[in-house]
């Protein structure tokens, strides 16, 4: 009984320290695993997204910089679209005939005009300056300077058809876009829809004709800042079906990418990407969205 | 600072103590002995040897110390040793430099239950798995700090078994900066455990051991491997990607290590073997590999009047075992294990030139040693007898096929390399061949003649560098003759010779000692480099020196130039660097 004892106290002891030794099978096993561009500037981005679930108006403001009454609209369309939190986008379209077009010398030998701008003209039969076109609502009726705020307030009073989420993934190295779409429907909407993709650029500075010396310099205002200007549609003046057919379903969400190198006379920082959605039969524009390029 | 001024408590309680708590019987049986060395040595500048001021740092002066102190009473034994390096002498590392009481212990023993609390040194069989030992001269000290106990339980039957942390310079145990080290041992004395055997011839000792340490891992190695690949961006334009995966060493906390020995002797014939395997063990002097490490080693002797024969032989493997994995091996420290030389350690000085130093991740090891004594009055023999000693020692490589990682690109983290148990390279680390005759003319004159024949790695031994790239071949011979005038007076004188090609060439040894027994002697010493290949280093190597010797008092007094070199002793190296001046060194013991 008492060798049975030593042994078993030995047998404890013999465990206890032999048990005490780590066997190692992988001895390197892999931590942590990533992926780095070798030149960083190839990869690096800002990316900034909005994700608009209300209604928002789209105005599109018919402007040439020889039109001395626009600047008028256009700085009351801005201090518009301020006051109700940006719902209100504006695109600025230079297409008019004489308005617009460039002189070979003197003050306005800027050309701002765009081929999708002078296309809507002509599309929406645009003639006298200043005008507009708030939702295109009335199959793309122009409406009077003197009634935009009541029809943007009507059209903000809407409830929303279709939300809309825009996402910007702005690579510097590369001076371009890739612009997310995301279109979600809430309602029945008969027809077939076209998504468009515009670029605008704020404060852009060039000479301006204008006949009211209380909001700047008259006759010409030299260092006129643009607003909203549009520079280009980016996936044609008219857009593209959303859909193979164009039509849209409600409660489904359409995803759409678009990717796009930046004019580099145009200050990225100053850019906005403006996209909107539209009936292809009606000119009505159900919902917009206006986003920043470069938002840091 | 801080244990060290703990310890001192500790030793002035372990003292004092017992006359405070104890009755008075308990003093009154007891008895103190201890001993005390003093080292110093004042440096000077040598001009011939590069030394100066300033590649002494300044230090003139070095002084190590020590001194011992035992209380012994009945079953109860006290003792602490005192140790001091102001500064360190030249060749010690300079983390020795302080003063304290790094070993102190009490130790009672009950039946046959011995229990040793403090600091120890402790042995299990040859020590290939665990030894703690300590030896002066080379700054060596690697004793457990804990608990140890030896028990009997059995007739015939020793068990130990030990729980500490090994010492570290003067750094104190905390904050897990080094491991802690467990182990079991028995011993089985099969002719006293089984009585039909108590009287037999044949006396057979089995025994085991088993040792783990526990180290606490931080910061475990990383490395990364890298592979390149392009994609085409949405913008069609070529972004050039590198793939990065991070990989950690897995480190064991426990490692365990475990021998089985066996002693069988007959009349004149002993054989020892023993056998140990220790488990994946990556640390800094293996370049963390995960191999485990085995070894065994054999000795097998014979004697009769006149004749003795020894036979040793040892293949180790990967069996560097230390109580921190980082720490490397010089100056070696923390080593948990011991791995035997079996090289001879020679008396004079040109022989020791060239020492072995063991190579614990990799060696193969032969020795055999043959004494013989002529008779004597026999015509070649003489009238008081000639003995000759014949030794031969070998170290070689063992067969080691290399692993690489494609992780980390070399050996680090794979099993290292294959080998064969046993398995024998060609990469020779150090072969000695000596022959010593002893002979006594008469009763004034006797001599000693001994020739060396040594092959040493000096790339191995010294720096690790495992190629022949640097083959020292030595032929040593030694003259010793000692005339005794009287009783007392006596006259010694040794000649030496090393001839090389290699290293630094010649040397010319020239000894001249005059004893007066017991108390006096004085001597004249030259060592002279006279083949080395630069003119400017054929320097005399000079001392001139006594002693004094007073009871068990001993003062001695030396002046002259150390020449650079490994001391070893029993494997175990430290580097000596050249040096001038004068040391005193004093022992003494009651």
């Amino acid at each position: 009984m008492k060798r049975i004892t030593y042994l078993f106290i030995l047998s404890v002891l013999f465990g206890a320290v032999w048990m005490a030794c780590d066997k190692i099978d992988e001895p390197l096993p892999l931590i942590n695993e990533e992926d780095i561009p070798q030149d960083i500037t190839d990869t690096l981005f800002f990316a900034d997204s909005v994700d608009v679930m209300r209604k928002q108006v789209l105005l599109e403001d018919f402007t040439g910089h020889k039109c001395p009454n626009c600047p008028e609209w256009g700085i009351f369309a801005h201090d518009m679209a301020e006051a109700v939190d940006h719902k209100l986008v504006i695109m600025a379209l230079h297409g008019a005939q004489w308005y617009s077009e460039p002189d070979a010398t003197g003050l306005y030998t800027a050309d701002l005009r765009c081929e999708a701008a002078i296309e809507l003209v002509d599309a929406f039969g645009i003639l006298g300056l200043p005008t507009g076109l708030i939702d295109r609502t009335d199959y793309g009726t122009q409406i009077n300077p003197n009634n935009w705020e009541s029809i943007i307030n009507e059209q903000l009073a809407l409830d929303p058809v279709v939300g809309i989420k825009l996402k910007n993934t702005y690579y510097p190295n590369l001076n371009s876009v890739i612009i997310d779409v995301e279109t979600d429907v809430f309602a029945d909407l008969p027809g077939n829809f076209k998504l468009c993709v515009y670029l605008t650029e704020n404060h852009f500075v060039s000479p301006q004709q204008n006949n009211n010396p209380e909001i700047g310099p008259s006759p010409d205002w030299v260092d006129y800042e643009n607003n909203s200007l549009v520079r280009e549609a980016i996936n044609t003046t008219y857009g593209e079906h959303i859909t193979s057919t164009g039509e849209i379903v409600n409660g489904e969400t359409y995803s759409s990418q678009f990717i796009y190198n930046i004019n580099e006379e145009w200050v990225t920082e100053n850019c906005n990407i403006v996209v909107y959605l539209y009936n292809e039969e009606t000119w009505d524009v159900v919902q917009v969205a206006e986003l920043g390029i470069k938002t840091e | 600072m801080k244990q060290k001024f703990s310890s001192v408590k500790i030793l002035l309680l372990l003292l004092l103590f017992p006359t405070v708590s104890f009755a008075q019987d308990f003093l009154s049986g007891g008895t103190v002995t201890g001993n005390v060395q003093l080292d110093a040595q004042y440096y000077s500048e040598d001009s011939k040897l590069g030394i100066t001021d300033s590649t002494l740092n300044f230090e003139k002066f070095g002084m190590n110390g020590f001194a011992n102190f035992i209380y012994t009473n009945g079953n109860f034994t006290a003792g602490a040793r005192f140790e001091g390096y102001l500064n360190p002498m030249l060749g010690f590392d300079p983390r020795f430099e302080g003063v304290g009481v790094p070993y102190w212990f009490a130790k009672y023993k009950v039946g046959t239950l011995e229990m040793t609390a403090g600091h120890f040194y402790e042995q299990f069989g040859s020590g290939l798995v665990l030894r703690g030992w300590e030896e002066w001269t080379l700054g060596y000290d690697n004793n457990f700090y804990g608990f140890n106990a030896h028990y009997s339980p059995y007739k015939g039957v020793m068990l130990k078994g030990l729980v500490g942390v090994q010492r570290y310079f003067w750094e104190p145990y905390e904050n897990s900066n080094r491991g802690i080290v467990r182990g079991i041992d028995g011993d089985f004395y099969f002719n006293d455990m089984f009585e039909v055997m108590s009287e037999s011839k044949t006396k057979i000792t089995l025994g085991g051991s088993f040792v783990s340490k526990y180290e606490k891992i931080q910061n475990n190695p990383t490395f990364s491997i890298d592979s390149s690949y392009i994609t085409i961006n949405d913008f069609g334009d070529t972004v050039n990607w590198v793939n990065q995966k991070t990989y950690q060493l897995d480190l064991p906390h426990n490692v365990g290590s475990w021998a089985a020995r066996a002693n069988i002797a007959h009349g004149g014939v002993n054989f020892y073997v023993e056998y140990a395997e220790k488990g994946n063990d990556p640390n800094a002097t293996n370049n963390y590999i995960y191999k485990k490490g085995q070894a065994v080693y054999s000795t097998l002797s014979y004697s009769r009047k006149g004749l003795g024969l020894f036979l040793s032989t040892k293949w180790i493997d990967n069996m560097s075992y230390k109580s921190r994995l980082t720490e490397t091996g010089n100056p070696p420290m923390l080593d948990i294990n011991y791995l035997p030389a079996i090289s001879k350690e020679h008396p004079y000085s040109l022989a020791t030139m060239y020492p072995y130093a063991t190579k614990p991740n990799g060696e193969f090891g032969l020795q055999g040693t043959i004494v013989y004594t002529i008779p004597k009055k026999t015509k070649l023999g003489g009238k008081y007898g000639t003995s000759i000693t014949v030794n031969y020692s070998l170290a070689k490589s063992i067969v080691k096929d290399t692993i690489t990682s494609s992780i980390t690109g070399d050996m680090t983290g794979t099993d290292g390399y294959n080998t064969s148990f046993f398995s024998i390279g060609d990469l020779l680390y150090y072969q000695d061949i000596n022959v010593m005759i002893e002979r006594k003319f008469s009763k004034k004159v006797k001599a000693k003649v001994a020739y060396y024949n040594q092959t040493y790695n000096k790339n191995v031994i010294e720096d690790d560098i495992f190629n022949d790239d640097h083959m020292v071949y030595a032929n040593i011979g030694v003259l010793d003759l000692t005339y005794k005038f009287d009783r007392r007076n006596s006259l010694r004188m040794e000649l030496q010779g090393l001839w090389t090609k290699e290293d630094k060439g010649d040397w010319a040894a020239f000894l001249l000692e005059y004893n007066v027994s017991p108390k006096w002697y004085f001597s004249i010493q030259d060592e002279f480099n006279y083949g080395n290949p630069d003119n400017d280093m054929q320097i005399h190597y000079y001392n001139v020196s006594f002693g004094y010797n007073q009871g068990s008092n001993r003062f001695a007094v030396r002046y002259g130039r150390q020449r650079e070199g490994l001391l070893c002793v029993g494997g175990v190296c430290r580097y000596v660097p050249a040096s001038t001046g004068l040391t005193l060194t004093i022992t003494s013991s009651f």
